[in-house]
């Protein structure tokens, strides 16, 4: 003979319903949100350059003070292919270990850091004289070492 | 006749500097106004354009910046920017120096009071020579 089927009690049946329901509203509470959005920016973001930079030299403020210094002193400098190279005084090392190749163009003066060069490399000014913030290197053929 | 000077002091620097004018000329006449601004102060540009032959001016202010720079031992850069010093003339016409924030702690850093400065230029050159002192 077969069980008849249980019936289950009206409280059983309510208990089954709140359940679903709290589950229910868990998982609303935990639907992902859409958050509103910041509107797209409409224009590009400029980063400054620094006057440094702008000219090729590194941000380093020792060499605040090269751009002017360079202007005032590039007449003494011996070009070469429209280049060339100086030493700059290091405030701190107090000596002239700050290197750079100085380029001549339209725009104005272009500056590229390069290790310290060759010690046989020569200053164009032969006497020490390091009262100037700048010290040229001699860029072009030295006549003395030249054969007829 | 009045006269004050200061009351003697501390020498705690001591700078000079000479410069031919011809080369401040020949950048003013290439890069004039883009070096006056980053170089001289509004008023060195006032002082020196309202005379006969400003680039000789501008090359005793040069020389004056370069020899406040030697007193500190720090050049120009990161302590004294060019415009950290602006040279300005007394009632007697005596060149005195104005220093910017950043130049005034470098004068507080090294013990010194007060930066004095005597400026001179012929046609072709010019020098200046910078004093620090204590003072009191």
């Amino acid at each position: 003979m077969a069980d008849a089927p249980q019936q289950r009690s009206p409280l059983a049946r309510a208990g089954w319903l709140v359940g679903v329901f709290a589950l229910a509203w868990i998982g609303f509470l935990f639907l992902p949100m859409r958050r509103p959005q910041p509107p797209e920016s409409s224009f590009d973001v400029v980063v400054p350059t620094s006057k440094l930079r702008a000219v090729g030299l590194p941000d380093n403020p020792d060499l605040e003070g090269l751009p002017d210094f360079f202007e005032v002193w590039a007449s003494r400098a011996e070009w070469r292919d429209e280049r060339t190279e100086f030493a700059y005084w290091n405030p701190a090392a107090k000596d002239y270990s700050y290197t750079f190749e100085a380029t001549r163009t339209p725009e104005g003066y272009r500056f590229r850091p390069i290790p310290v060069p060759d010690p046989a490399k020569r200053f164009l000014d032969e006497v020490i004289d390091d009262d100037y913030p700048i010290r040229f290197y001699r860029t072009l053929p030295d006549p003395a070492s030249r054969r007829d | 006749m009045s006269l004050s000077l200061p009351p003697g002091g501390i020498l705690v620097g001591l700078g000079c500097d000479l410069i031919e004018v011809e080369r401040i000329r020949g950048v003013l006449d290439k890069h004039g106004d883009r070096f006056l601004k980053r170089v001289f102060t509004e008023e060195e540009q006032v002082y020196c354009n309202s005379l006969k032959y400003p680039h000789k001016h501008y090359a005793a202010r040069w020389a004056a910046k370069e020899a406040v720079s030697k007193c500190f031992t720090t050049g120009i850069g990161e302590h004294l920017h060019w415009t950290s010093v602006s040279v300005y003339h007394g009632s007697r016409k005596e060149p005195l120096v104005r220093l910017d924030e950043r130049a005034g702690d470098l004068l507080r850093t090294v013990g010194a009071t007060h930066v004095w400065v005597s400026l001179s230029h012929t046609d072709t050159h010019a020098m200046a020579v910078a004093a620090l002192l204590k003072h009191g």
